[in-house]
């Protein structure tokens, strides 16, 4: 703050602040501005060279399609009919959103909570955490996709299998974070409570727990991103049948790959808007409850176990 | 044994992780009154800190004899407080909390020690911040927290680990007189690290002075100057002297180098 404050008065005495400073000092203006010439850019490079929509589509195009299946519960459009054979590009975009922001938020919660759980028990037991971790570590080596068909076998089409696909790749971020997090205690905060005779108890709770924290909320802002990665891959792999009304399958992963089979670029592009959207809501949800929660600890980035 | 803190032949060695030995501790032999302020001035490595974590039980100690008040020391006491270099602050609690915790832990009631955590706070000049966390706090109202926490719950005695070594020259003078102060009204026994020769000799009762290599006491001065001491002290011949004397002492023996 105090070198933007500083860099502020040395443009004032030079004679007021020109345009391009200005938008220097705020970032997300500069970015709005900069964010309009790029779809201004791309609109009229994509119309000028008359780039095919199946190749690269316009902004515009995006758009549309956004809102159009945002508000007229028609999504494939033009290029819908015959490819549309399980007729769920007639669904609104809320029911394939909502299915999948159910499974992520779900095996979120899931997973999280599992690898916070089986930190805090690996830390207490070495005996535990020598007999389970390699277990844990293999696992995490699979590729997520190579298991998904397992997961469909196992807990079938429906969002079960999402919500378990979901939460395994959140679980992970949590179990390392939580498990370095206890880790985490300085040798002075130990020497202090064991002057002190602390129990294993209070020393866990009053001193080793809180100390993690700061890396367990790391972990959480990457889970909440995996989650949604996870809920997408069980759906490419096989969507449920839609729950809250509307027909055939719902997910926008089912929804995406219907797209890609029916060569609708553009609205491919208009769902990896709202998927970017949901990604960044979502973290900004976990961030802000962690900036209420660990109100005392310095803002620093402790990001590991990815 | 007569000392309120006796310590008699005290060795501590270690076995280093290429399995050589090192002696950290050799022959150490002294003895606190109670209610004395004893200072220890050495440089780095002369084992000062590894002797103040076997008086505070925090540490084995090799061979040799450790007391207070007559029983032997072989782990954590409550009589005992300890105030480390860093303030090892829990920055999840304010300046009450971070004060309070002792008395949590030991389940002392808190009906008595509250007051007494609101009195101490008054006694540095934290009144007003009780509920400020650790990263509103300067570097020395930290420090402060945390001689008030080891004062909590009301030790005989207090271990200081170079407590002002982390700050700027003038907030560790101004800490120094409180430190007095709080010594003068509180007369706890006070072992007290430093690595500064001015700030052992306006303190203590007396020095003692380690070097290391092993670590060992090369002299144990006795500072003769009228309490309560201020800062103007300090040009005064006799401390000079002294001061003098105990940067002698680690010359010649060659840790100064």
């Amino acid at each position: 703050m105090a070198t933007t404050d500083q860099k502020d008065e040395t443009l004032k005495s030079a004679g007021g602040p020109s345009l391009s400073e200005t938008l220097l000092q705020r970032p997300y203006l500069l970015f709005a501005v900069s964010f309009v010439v790029l779809l201004i850019v791309w609109e009229w490079t994509v119309n000028y060279f008359e780039v095919d929509d199946f190749i690269f589509p316009a902004p515009s195009g995006v758009a549309m399609a956004l809102l159009r299946g945002l508000f007229f519960y028609d999504v494939g459009g033009d290029v819908g009919g015959a490819a549309d054979f399980m007729g769920l590009m007639k669904t609104s975009f809320y029911n394939h959103i909502s299915h999948t922001l159910f499974e992520a938020v779900m095996g979120f919660f899931m997973g999280s909570i599992i690898g916070l759980g089986l930190g805090l028990v690996f830390m207490q037991s070495k005996w535990v955490e020598a007999i389970i971790m390699p277990y844990v570590v293999a696992f995490q080596t699979l590729p997520k996709l190579a298991i998904a068909p397992l997961f469909i076998i196992w807990f079938g089409y429906e969002v079960k299998s999402k919500i378990f696909l979901a939460g395994l790749v959140a679980f992970f971020p949590l179990l390392v974070n939580t498990m370095v997090g206890l880790k985490s205690a300085a040798s002075d905060q130990i020497d202090l409570m064991r002057s002190l005779s602390a129990s294993r108890w209070q020393m866990f709770w009053k001193m080793q727990f809180p100390n993690a924290l700061p890396f367990i909320f790391a972990g959480f802002e990457i889970a909440v991103v995996f989650s949604l990665l996870g809920a997408i891959l069980g759906e490419f792999v096989g969507a449920g049948q839609c729950m809250w009304g509307g027909r055939g399958q719902c997910g926008l992963g089912i929804l995406l790959m219907q797209m890609s089979f029916s060569s609708d670029t553009t609205g491919t592009f208009a769902i990896l808007v709202i998927l970017s959207c949901m990604g960044l809501g979502m973290h900004q949800v976990v961030r802000f409850v962690k900036k209420k929660v660990l109100f005392w600890a310095p803002e620093t980035d402790k990001t590991m176990g990815a | 044994m007569s000392g309120y803190i006796s310590v008699e032949n005290l060795e501590k060695e270690y076995v280093t992780a290429s399995r050589e030995i090192v002696h950290a501790l050799t022959e150490i032999n002294f003895e606190i009154a109670e209610g004395e302020f004893v200072s220890v001035v050495g440089p780095s490595g002369c084992g000062k800190s590894t002797l103040l974590k076997i008086l505070g039980g925090l540490l084995a100690k090799t061979s040799g004899e450790c007391s207070l008040k007559n029983t032997p020391i072989d782990g954590p006491r409550n009589d005992v407080g300890i105030v480390f270099q860093d303030p090892v602050l829990l920055l999840w609690r304010n300046v009450l909390q971070n004060t309070m915790l002792p008395a949590e832990i030991l389940g002392l009631d808190t009906k008595k020690t509250l007051p007494r955590a609101h009195d101490l706070i008054r006694l540095v000049g934290l009144d007003g911040f009780e509920d400020k966390y650790p990263h509103e706090l300067s570097g020395g109202m930290r420090q402060r927290n945390a001689i008030i926490r080891a004062l909590i719950h009301d030790p005989n005695v207090l271990l200081m680990d170079e407590p002002f070594g982390a700050l700027d020259a003038m907030t560790r003078e101004q800490m120094n007189l409180e430190l007095q102060r709080i010594w003068l009204e509180s007369k706890k026994t006070v072992f007290f690290i430093t690595h500064s020769i001015p700030e052992a000799v306006f303190l203590g009762d007396r020095v003692i002075v380690m070097t290391p290599r092993p670590g060992r006491i090369s002299e144990i001065i006795t500072v003769d100057i009228p309490r309560p001491r201020s800062l103007s002290t300090m040009g005064d011949d006799m401390f000079v002297e002294l001061t003098q004397r105990i940067r002698n002492l680690l010359y010649v023996e060659g840790s100064l180098d």
